[in-house]
């Protein structure tokens, strides 16, 4: 269990150590604040489209983070980092899970202070505070928690490049799989029993336009992700034990 | 009890995408390398240097055979518990500092705070780090690199030290500190197993080699054992002609020197037929100089003979 905190730590401290990261948060912030500007663009109902832009930001943290993963394992790997700290008696899946939970931390660091961020410049929006804000920010924190399941499951067989690409999709297609659904395509149906449902954790149109979300159902849509990224971990660590490490 | 010992060890690779064809990238190793010893692991690029090392640090899975560190299966993750390693051209966390990384190395290692944080100075000192020790690894040279490697890799005070090409990118200096380091090591009773492309040094500090051409390993053995006599000389006062022509198929070279003929042989078998023709002239050779093989010499002759018997097209 050290052992596995300690990668979680370094993992976070690098991500923290990304400069980069800092002034991303920033633009995103400023993002969400714009919308204050389009009063007369969109008829008066810019708290709405704040609201929708900052549900969108979350989401695009969540995919980020995702791909974080994948670029940090496979910096470990040129880094010769992983071959490393390999031969010491670390266990490949107390380097996985490490390293997803460093990513996990940090993501939910910086989901953290944008959801602060962004309840601020609604309540300057409102005069009032909008907790509905929050059950957005826990629905993409679910989704977030996927996305690096997803990344870690790909980068443990596939190099970076493409690990990248099929996180994306995978991302992608998660907020259409109710379409695979109902087209009538066999392999439609298969792809929605298989891929990572993102729409269930996406209530960004409801509470945006004032509907009622219950917490309820936000706790078992983050749950079902938190078990769909369990399995993805365990197939993930099956993977990475077989893997040859050049 | 062998520190390292392998059983027809052989790893094989699957190449290409569509039409995919087999690489035999190790093929039945059977090595021992007992305790105390330092041992250098030759061959040219592809031999299986690298391969090997990865196989004993279960990094990578054999396709068939096994192995042990000292007397672990090299499967299980506890041989790994009393071993140092140094891979090839690394790079490490870039974003930490030298004092930072050894510390996650010591972490690794199970090493409580006040030892780690001991040992910690102690190598930066041995690898002569200490005054970069708050600088980042991004800014390290390569030859920093390898020392700060070589640090993390003496973290835990090894029984075995599996160094892959060490002295790649290191100066001069560097290369004299590392062989003192490495030294000191075996006088500690440590082992030392070490990959290299620089033969001289090789020979310089190693009590055993192996070499390994395309997966096989060619030779292995004590260096004073592999190494025989290769060339041998003879020094005569005066010689006739007629005798220098007897002796020219002999020999390699018939020189002049400081009133003297030397006689170089054209093999150390040659000498009892060269003494032979110095009897029948009524001379005898005043000194006989025998010169062992080099190791470049050996290497390049093995490798050669190797490619001889088993032609590439063979694989």
């Amino acid at each position: 269990m050290n052992d596995l905190f300690t990668i979680c730590k370094t993992t976070y401290t690098r991500i923290l150590r990304t400069r980069a990261l800092y002034l991303l948060l920033a633009i995103l912030l400023l993002i969400v604040a714009a919308a204050h500007l389009y009063h007369d663009l969109t008829m008066g109902r810019e708290k709405e489209l704040m609201f929708d832009t900052g549900a969108v930001v979350l989401a695009v943290v969540g995919l980020l983070t995702g791909l974080v993963v994948v670029f940090d394992v496979a910096r470990d790997m040129r880094e010769k980092l992983v071959v490393t700290l390999l031969s010491k008696p670390l266990g490949r899946t107390q380097y996985l899970l490490g390293k997803f939970a460093g990513v996990i931390w940090a993501g939910t660091i910086n989901l953290a202070i944008l959801t602060a961020g962004i309840s601020a410049l609604l309540y300057l929006e409102n005069g009032s505070g909008r907790p509905e804000f929050l059950k957005a920010a826990f629905g993409a924190w679910g989704a977030m928690v996927m996305a690096t399941g997803i990344g870690v499951l790909l980068i443990t067989f596939l190099t970076e490049i493409p690990a990248v690409i099929l996180t994306l999709l995978a991302f992608g297609l998660g907020h259409a799989t109710e379409r695979l659904y109902q087209s009538q395509w066999t392999i439609g149906s298969i792809l929605f029993g298989v891929l990572p449902n993102f729409a269930l954790l996406q209530f960004k149109s409801e509470l945006s336009n004032g509907l009622a979300v219950d917490w309820s159902l936000i706790g078992l849509s983050v749950a079902y992700a938190c078990v769909y990224t369990v399995a993805l971990l365990s197939v993930g660590a099956i993977l990475f034990h077989r893997r040859d490490l050049a | 009890m062998n520190v390292i010992e392998t059983t027809a060890l052989t790893k094989e690779y699957l190449v290409g995408w569509r039409n995919q064809t087999r690489l035999l990238a190790l093929d039945d190793l059977n090595l021992q390398v007992g305790a105390g010893k330092i041992f250098g692991f030759l061959g040219p690029n592809g031999a299986g240097k690298s391969t090997t090392i990865k196989l004993l640090l279960g990094l990578i899975t054999p396709t068939k055979g096994t192995g042990t560190l000292m007397g672990i299966s090299i499967h299980d993750k506890n041989a790994r518990e009393r071993v140092g390693f140094l891979p090839e051209d690394p790079s490490f966390c870039t974003y930490l500092r030298a004092d930072e990384f050894l510390e996650l190395c010591g972490k690794m290692l199970h090493l409580e705070r006040a030892a780690r944080r001991q040992r910690i100075d102690e190598l930066l000192d041995l690898v002569g780090l200490a005054e970069k020790r708050r600088t980042k690894i991004a800014e390290f040279s390569r030859g920093m690199m390898q020392r700060i490697g070589l640090a993390q890799a003496l973290m835990n005070r090894p029984d075995l030290v599996l160094l892959d090409e060490p002295l790649n990118g290191l100066d001069p200096y560097g290369r004299k500190e590392l062989k003192t380091i490495l030294h000191r090591q075996k006088a500690e009773g440590k082992t030392v197993f070490f990959s290299s492309h620089i033969l001289s040094d090789v020979q310089e500090m190693c009590d055993e080699v192996g070499i390994l051409n395309r997966g096989r390993l060619i030779a292995a053995g004590r260096l004073s054992d592999l190494l025989t006599a290769r060339h041998m000389a003879l020094s005569v006062p005066e010689l006739e002609m007629d005798t220098l022509k007897r002796l020219e198929p002999l020999a390699t070279s018939i020189t002049r020197q400081q009133q003297r003929w030397h006689v170089q042989l054209k093999d150390p078998s040659c000498k009892d037929e060269a003494g032979a023709v110095l009897r029948q002239a009524g001379q005898s050779a005043i000194e006989v100089h025998a010169q062992s093989e080099t190791l470049e010499e050996f290497f390049f002759r093995r490798i050669e003979e190797d490619d001889h018997e088993r032609p590439v097209h063979n694989l």
